[in-house]
């Protein structure tokens, strides 16, 4: 394959890659219709968003308390960690499988709580929590 | 309506709200599709 190949066969893919990823977030936010939204859901969804971060933080703080008796690890490893679990399509696609029964309009609803927060609330803010814990240069990627 | 139909909805819908993102609200490509597609459904819904 010459180079001249490589760069066309990589721009196409690059192409589609591009489209296809845009389709899967603009059908993640056209699902809400999938979601049975009311009081309920929307107090179950915000349980669902602290228990997931809750869970995220004891799942990164163990390990890294466990590994930290070989070394320091840099600081605020954990909140950057914690706060970086974005989740996407995949596990609304996972809840929207599920066979109809009693609790699956609950299931949806949890899981289009924490997936939604996780793009827009710490996907938006996880760059200010690298800038602020000096993991990350303050520069403006676009 | 085809498959056909239904991809080419999906795809012109996809580039009006791309583009709403890129001119109105900035956000990265992904978290703007998501915001736009979110805040439409709401207020059509």
């Amino acid at each position: 394959m010459s180079s001249r190949t490589r760069e066309h066969i990589d721009g196409f893919w690059t192409m589609i890659d591009e489209i296809l990823n845009a389709v899967l977030f603009l059908l993640l936010g056209l699902q809400v219709f999938a979601v049975a939204i009311g009081p309920g859901a929307i107090a179950a969804g915000l349980l669902s968003i602290a228990v997931v971060l809750i869970a995220r933080l004891v799942s990164v703080a163990v390990p890294v308390a466990a590994m930290s008796v070989r070394g320091p690890f840099k600081r605020g490893i954990v909140p950057v960690l914690t706060w970086s679990g974005l989740r996407g399509g995949l596990s609304v696609a996972m809840a929207l499988s599920l066979p109809p029964f009693p609790a699956r309009f609950l299931i949806l609803a949890y899981t289009y709580a924490v997936v939604v927060f996780s793009i827009l609330a710490q996907g938006l803010t996880v760059r200010r929590l690298l800038v602020y814990h000096r993991i990350a240069d303050d520069v403006v990627d676009g | 309506m085809t498959g056909f139909d239904l991809a080419a909805i999906l795809l012109a819908i996809a580039a009006i709200f791309g583009y709403l993102n890129h001119r109105i609200l900035r956000l990265p490509p992904a978290s703007g599709m998501l915001a736009v597609a979110l805040v439409s459904s709401l207020l059509l819904g």
